[in-house]
Formats: structure tokens, C-alpha cells, sequence
């Protein structure tokens, strides 16, 4: 297939997939709900620290802004597909698309943009209800330029996040159950990514392997660009970096979708 | 079937007779599910692993908000350690005999599964919200007393007598006024037919038990105290094992609540079950 005729394919998923999560408003309100509750508790036990003294490294308006656009971020870089696509090997669904001439890969990316769409409709108001109660120290007045690296960014936070999956994924191919994997995957990452805890937080002692690791780039780099007061060239620096880590993801995901396929033996495979 | 119905049933007499059974068969099924958890020994021991490796992260922001600052809003690191030992302990007692089943309730619905608890001489209500039991999930309630301890140790001061008994009753309620806004929410799904998502929320507004009410604004105070009830199941315990209750009429309100909340929540069954039409006949 054509890279042209790739993209018709995806994007008639795309619509398909948004037209099948409309009818699920509920759940996803749910979902999105889930998403933000936890930045909501975590800004304002950080608020109450500064509040009652806490010597930060950061103050009230880096908290703030890095909570309010971090379920924004974290919704759009993720990819919840790696179970789904576990399944689907195990129980040898992955033979309907073997027999198509588009790939599997393409229907979880189209899904996953799909969904991305919904829930971006959904979480928007959200945010800016949460927004308007920590207004006060809520600061979203950075440069253009930093918000035009902030989408760049997330972009390529989510080709790390779905290539992560796609390669957690495969894993079905040798694996019973990757559940137990995933947890503790989502455990780590949990921490390392900034999503529990920004990363200007922890102790300086750790701040030199937080910084090269490549979980930074998927949720607290982006965020970083806008809330923190990064230069042009180590914004610049990070996004090279963020390139270099997303061309391993990738080769990563594929190696192992590619090795696990020419395994594949399922019911009817 | 109702309490009424049970209790003037050939197999029930009185309603001790009732009560009586109704406590037989809870003991089996804690039977079955403990031949379950042996049977499957490697998933238990995943679940005791999961459940250790998540106290320890989840006290990674405490241990960093602690390393900034000695007190916030009056409340210590040993202080906040022991409301996290609470929370602890009543997650694992709700994820031990209550998320189970309201995850399952969904299921009953969508599939007409319903039907079949609904035909059992016993209280279909009580079934729904008994007949499953993860043992293994006891492990975080009993890692929640040892952080309990840790704090109490870390501050350095034995609670008295009456903080200790006042704890555990308000623990006790507590953990019943969660379950039952957790089973009223499991219940929607007579209306929206699927509440899967809705439970799963709920699992997430269990992060905020983890701190004292007094860290949030008041509006929030006020949904940790009479919405998702954290304030009796974490922070009043906390705080009268380690400042003493200010306010010791807070007990008996939270024993009132606690019974006011299981009458409410058997009503919103009984009106929520009269929507069922079953997904099978």
C-alpha cells in the first residue's frame, strides 16, 4: 500500500472509530473524569504545602499550570492499547486483519486517535472548571513559540507512548498475559513520567537520571516547555532528544510486531 | 426477594432464623474464595506484591512534600503517614469484600445474569454485594495497620485508650459509608445499564483519602466529608489516635450516617430493582 493509500485507510477508521465512541458519551465522560481527578488532588495537596511554608523548588504558579494542562497532556500522549492488542493475538482475532491487505497497526492507531478526538471534546471543559477554581496562580501566558513546541512535543510523546504499547503488545505473541507486565510498567512510568509528581521535585540527587531517561519525554518535557522557564536551545535540545528517543520506540515496537508475527499460530492462523 | 419476604419464608421463621443463614453462607463463600486464592497461588501472591509495591509508591509524594516542609496544616509527616495507613487498611478491606462484587453488579445487568441471584432464597441485594471474596487483598488492609504503626512510632506518642476505641469505630463507619456510596454508584447501572466506568472512577477518588481533608479547599473538604466519605474513614481516625478528637460528637455521627447510609442504600436497590426487566426472558 501506498503511504497515500495508507492514510485514506486510517483516516476512514478515524471516522468509524469517533462515530463508535459516540455512543459510549457516558463511559468516556467516566474515563475523563478518572483522568483529572488525580492532577485536581495532587495541585491542591501541593498548593496547601506552599501554602502552610513548604521551601519548593518550584512555587504555586509552576504547580498550578504543570496540574491544569497535565491531564491534557497525559490524555493525548497515551495509548491504552497494549492489553486490547495482547488479546487479540491470544485469542486469534489478529487472523481477520492478517487477511486484509492493511494492518492491524493501523486500525489501534485510528482507534487511538480516535478516541483521543472524543475525549479531547469531553475533557476540555473540565480543565477549565479545574482552571477556574486555582485561577489565582494558574499562569498561561508563555510565548507562542512555546506552545507551537508543546503540540510538537506531545506529538511525539504519543508516538513514544503507542509505539511502548505496540511493543508491550507483542508480547502476546509469546506470552499468556501481559497484565502483570503492564501494571508494573504503568506502576513506573507513573513516576518517572512527571504524571504523579512533576520532576523538578525530587531530591537534586536525582535529578541528573530523571533528566536523561526517556519517560521525561512523554509527559514532563512537554509540559516542562511551557511552565518552566527552559531556553529556546534546550527547548530545541530536548526536542532532538525526544526525536532520538521516539526513532527507538518505534524500532522497537516494529522489530518486535514483525518477530511476533512471523510466530503467530492461532486458532485458524 | 426483601427482608420481609425472607423472614416469613418456610426456611426462616424469624429473623434471626434469617440472619443466622444469611451468616452461614457468607462463611462459605469466604471458604470457597480462600480454596480459590490456594488454588491459584501465583495470582495471590501477585496481588500481595502489587498491593506492597503500591503503598510504596503511593507514599513517594508524602515523602517529598514532607522533605520541604516540617508541618502543613497542622499535620506532621507521622501524622499524615498514620492517615494513609487508614486509607490503606480501608482500601484493602473494599478491594477484599466490596469491589468484586460492584463490579460484577454491571455484569448481572447487561447479561440478565440478575435473574438468576434474584430466583435464590436469599436477600438478592445482600447476594449481589457478598458473594465474592479476594483474601489476598487483606494483606493492603493489614499493610495499612503497619503504617499506622510506623507513624504512631515516628511521632513518638502512645494514643490513649479512648482515642484508640473512637478510631475504630470511626474506621469501622467509615469503611461502611464508602462501600455504600460505592454500591449506590454500582447500582446506576439499572439505569445506564453499564456502570463499569462509573466504579472505575470510583476507584480513583480513593487517591484523596491518602491526605488529611484539611489539605484541600472547603468545597472539597466538604465531598471528602458527606459525599465520598474519606474524612470518617481516614482523617477523623488519624486524628484521634494522634491530636485527640476535637470534636468527640463526631462518633456518634458517624455511627448515625453509617446506619442511615446501608437503610438508604437497600432503598435505592429496592427502587433501582424494580427497573430491571431482565436481559434473558
Amino acid at each position: 500500500m501506498s503511504l497515500m493509500e495508507i492514510l485514506r485507510v486510517i483516516r476512514r477508521l478515524v471516522v468509524g472509530g469517533i462515530a463508535g465512541s459516540l455512543a459510549y458519551p457516558g463511559d468516556f465522560a467516566f474515563y475523563m473524569l478518572g483522568t483529572i481527578i488525580g492532577p485536581i488532588i495532587a495541585a491542591f495537596v501541593w498548593r496547601a504545602a506552599i501554602a502552610a511554608g513548604a521551601d519548593l523548588p518550584v512555587d504555586a504558579d509552576y504547580i498550578t499550570t504543570y496540574f491544569v494542562l497535565l491531564s491534557l497532556v497525559t490524555m493525548l500522549a497515551s495509548a491504552w492499547l497494549s492489553v486490547f492488542m495482547a488479546d487479540t493475538i491470544r485469542d486469534g482475532r489478529l487472523n481477520v486483519w492478517l487477511a486484509r491487505p492493511g494492518s492491524y497497526l493501523y486500525e489501534i492507531a485510528a482507534n487511538n486517535i480516535a478516541e483521543k478526538v472524543v475525549k479531547l471534546v469531553i475533557l476540555m471543559p473540565m480543565i477549565a472548571i479545574f482552571a477556574w477554581f486555582v485561577r489565582d496562580s494558574l499562569t498561561l501566558d508563555a510565548a507562542p513559540w512555546r506552545w507551537g513546541a508543546l503540540l510538537v512535543s506531545t506529538a511525539m510523546a504519543a508516538m513514544i507512548f503507542f509505539w511502548l504499547d505496540v511493543a508491550m503488545g507483542s508480547l502476546g505473541f509469546w506470552l499468556e498475559d501481559i497484565s502483570g507486565l503492564e501494571w508494573g510498567r504503568s506502576l513506573l512510568t507513573g513516576l518517572i513520567t512527571g504524571q504523579m509528581i512533576p520532576l523538578a521535585l525530587f531530591p537534586a540527587w536525582m535529578q541528573g537520571v530523571l533528566h536523561v531517561q526517556p519517560f521525561r519525554y512523554t509527559i514532563s518535557f512537554p509540559l516542562e516547555i511551557v511552565v518552566s522557564d527552559l531556553s529556546a536551545r534546550e527547548v530545541m535540545t530536548g526536542l532532538g532528544v525526544q526525536a532520538g528517543w521516539t526513532a527507538v520506540f518505534i524500532v522497537a515496537g516494529l522489530s518486535l510486531w514483525r518477530r511476533g508475527l512471523r510466530s503467530y499460530a492461532a486458532v485458524g492462523a | 426477594m426483601n427482608v420481609n419476604q425472607i423472614q416469613t419464608s418456610p426456611l426462616d421463621p424469624t429473623a434471626w432464623d434469617a440472619l443466622r443463614r444469611h451468616a452461614r453462607l457468607w462463611r462459605a463463600f469466604v471458604a470457597i474464595s480462600l480454596v480459590r486464592e490456594v488454588q491459584f497461588r501465583a495470582n495471590a501472591l501477585a496481588t500481595v506484591s502489587v498491593g506492597l509495591a503500591q503503598l510504596v509508591v503511593s507514599l513517594v509524594p508524602i515523602l517529598l512534600i514532607f522533605s520541604f516542609a516540617g508541618e502543613v496544616n497542622g499535620w506532621s509527616q507521622a501524622d499524615v503517614l498514620v492517615v494513609a495507613g487508614f486509607q490503606q487498611a480501608v482500601v484493602g478491606l473494599l478491594a477484599a469484600f466490596i469491589i468484586p462484587n460492584m463490579n460484577r453488579i454491571s455484569e448481572y445487568v447487561e447479561r440478565g445474569d440478575l435473574d438468576v441471584l434474584l430466583i435464590r432464597p436469599v436477600n438478592a441485594h445482600w447476594l449481589s454485594a457478598t458473594r465474592w471474596v479476594r483474601p489476598a487483598e487483606l494483606f493492603a488492609m493489614f499493610s495499612g495497620f503497619g503504617l499506622i504503626a510506623i507513624g504512631l512510632i515516628h511521632r513518638g506518642t502512645m494514643p490513649s485508650v479512648t482515642g484508640i476505641v473512637q478510631a475504630i469505630v470511626l474506621f469501622t463507619a467509615g469503611f461502611v459509608l464508602l462501600a455504600c456510596a460505592w454500591s449506590v454508584v454500582a447500582t446506576c447501572a439499572f439505569w445506564t445499564s453499564s456502570m463499569a466506568a462509573g466504579t472505575m472512577v470510583f476507584g480513583d477518588l480513593m487517591e484523596p483519602g491518602r491526605y488529611p481533608v484539611a489539605f484541600f479547599p472547603r468545597a472539597i473538604q466538604l465531598f471528602l466529608t458527606a459525599v465520598v466519605p474519606w474524612a470518617f474513614a481516614s482523617t477523623f481516625p488519624a486524628e484521634a489516635l494522634t491530636h485527640g478528637l476535637s470534636r468527640w460528637w463526631i462518633v456518634p455521627i458517624a455511627v448515625a450516617f453509617s446506619g442511615l447510609a446501608v437503610t438508604g442504600c437497600h432503598g435505592f436497590w429496592n427502587v433501582a430493582i424494580r427497573r430491571y426487566a431482565s436481559a434473558s426472558s
